[in-house]
């Protein structure tokens, strides 16, 4: 089955590019209103209150274990989060399996082992 | 800023949810790092890093759905179709750590809750359900697709429903949470099921043997056989 297809490193690039397109270009034009946890914690735990930002606020407000470390970036510069986002994401996937096989001495494709 | 669909922040659930879900999230995470080892060929080793990518990437674009709320792609369920449930797990998985801490996207104490919620529930139970309807369809592109587009839709309804118990019986949120969170996201559902299944397609169509469920792509005997 290895053999079907060839390599995968165009197919990867090619996902690269979209994702980084994705993620420093139209990431731009991302809506601000909020999602739908927000939603509903506006439209339930804070219907009626008389002041819906600072209900929302005292929910979001405390870290529940008292732990709450600043965030290393944020997404203050959306084109810069989503270049490194991407980044970070794509090296940690591959890294983690790529740790992981070279862990396990060197086993070639044990996938054959088990068809689904 | 927070963008984010409904990724659980610190505060939204309790401790002991915290805790539980914690651990719970790292045993399924372990698991499915001993899975993927297992079942990934070297070459398909980089597409899991640009899936999860990728994911992170379509996760920023929030678009508008009704009601002055906002949603995006979650992409447990297209993840889990395309690479099978732990390899899908385990995408999902980068993109929450990423975003939890690089990004205070989602609660760092609510990293396992989120991880279950909409990683294991949408990657393993979108794989499992996608299984199931494609056993009893015909092995054709439009039923292959449309089955694509029903498991994303009620991936996000399933990850809705999942956090709403973890923040109404779990955490502070009122039992009415339950309507809004599941009304929210039966129309973000949709969205989700258009980019899945444009995506899907996209892959079915130029790389279709890196896909997962082999033996349930368009034009393999019906029969339950691999074709390969």
């Amino acid at each position: 089955m290895a053999r079907r297809g060839g390599p995968v490193a165009g197919f990867v690039l090619a996902g690269l590019a979209a994702a980084l397109v994705i993620g420093t270009v139209v990431s731009n034009f991302a809506a601000s209103t909020p999602d739908a946890l927000q939603r509903a914690v506006i439209d339930s735990a804070c219907r009626g209150a008389q002041d819906v930002e600072a209900c929302l606020a005292a929910y979001e407000g405390a870290p529940v274990l008292g732990a709450q470390p600043a965030a290393l970036f944020d997404y203050g510069v959306t084109w810069l989060s989503g270049l490194v986002g991407v980044i970070l994401c794509f090296a940690i996937g591959t890294g983690v399996l790529l740790l992981l096989r070279k862990g396990a001495g060197g086993r070639r494709s044990p996938a054959e082992r088990r068809t689904r | 800023m927070a963008i984010a669909l409904m990724h659980i922040p610190d505060g939204l659930i309790g401790p002991v949810t915290a805790i539980v879900t914690w651990i719970i999230a790292a045993g399924v995470v372990a698991y499915a790092l001993r899975r993927a080892g297992e079942e990934l060929d070297d070459r398909r080793i980089p597409v899991v890093g640009m899936l999860a990518a990728f994911v992170f990437a379509t996760q920023m674009v929030t678009v508008p759905v009704a009601g002055g709320t906002s949603a995006h792609l979650l992409g447990g369920a297209m993840a889990g179709i395309m690479l099978g449930p732990w390899v899908g797990t385990l995408v999902v998985s980068v993109v929450y750590l990423v975003q939890a801490v690089g990004f205070a996207d989602g609660g760092i104490t609510a990293l396992g809750a989120n991880v279950l919620a909409m990683g294991v529930v949408a990657a393993v139970g979108g794989y499992y359900l996608f299984r199931a309807l494609t056993a009893v369809l015909p092995r054709t592109r439009p039923a292959y697709l449309g089955c694509v587009a029903v498991v994303s839709w009620a991936s996000i309804v399933a990850a809705a429903a999942v956090v709403a118990v973890f923040t109404v019986f779990g955490g502070p949120l009122p039992l009415a949470a339950f309507p809004v969170m599941i009304g929210v996201h039966m129309l973000a559902g949709v969205l989700e099921a258009v980019i899945s299944t444009s995506v899907i397609a996209a892959v079915l169509a130029s790389r279709p043997d890196l896909l997962a469920n082999r033996d349930r792509l368009p034009g393999t005997a019906a029969s339950g056989e691999e074709v390969a």
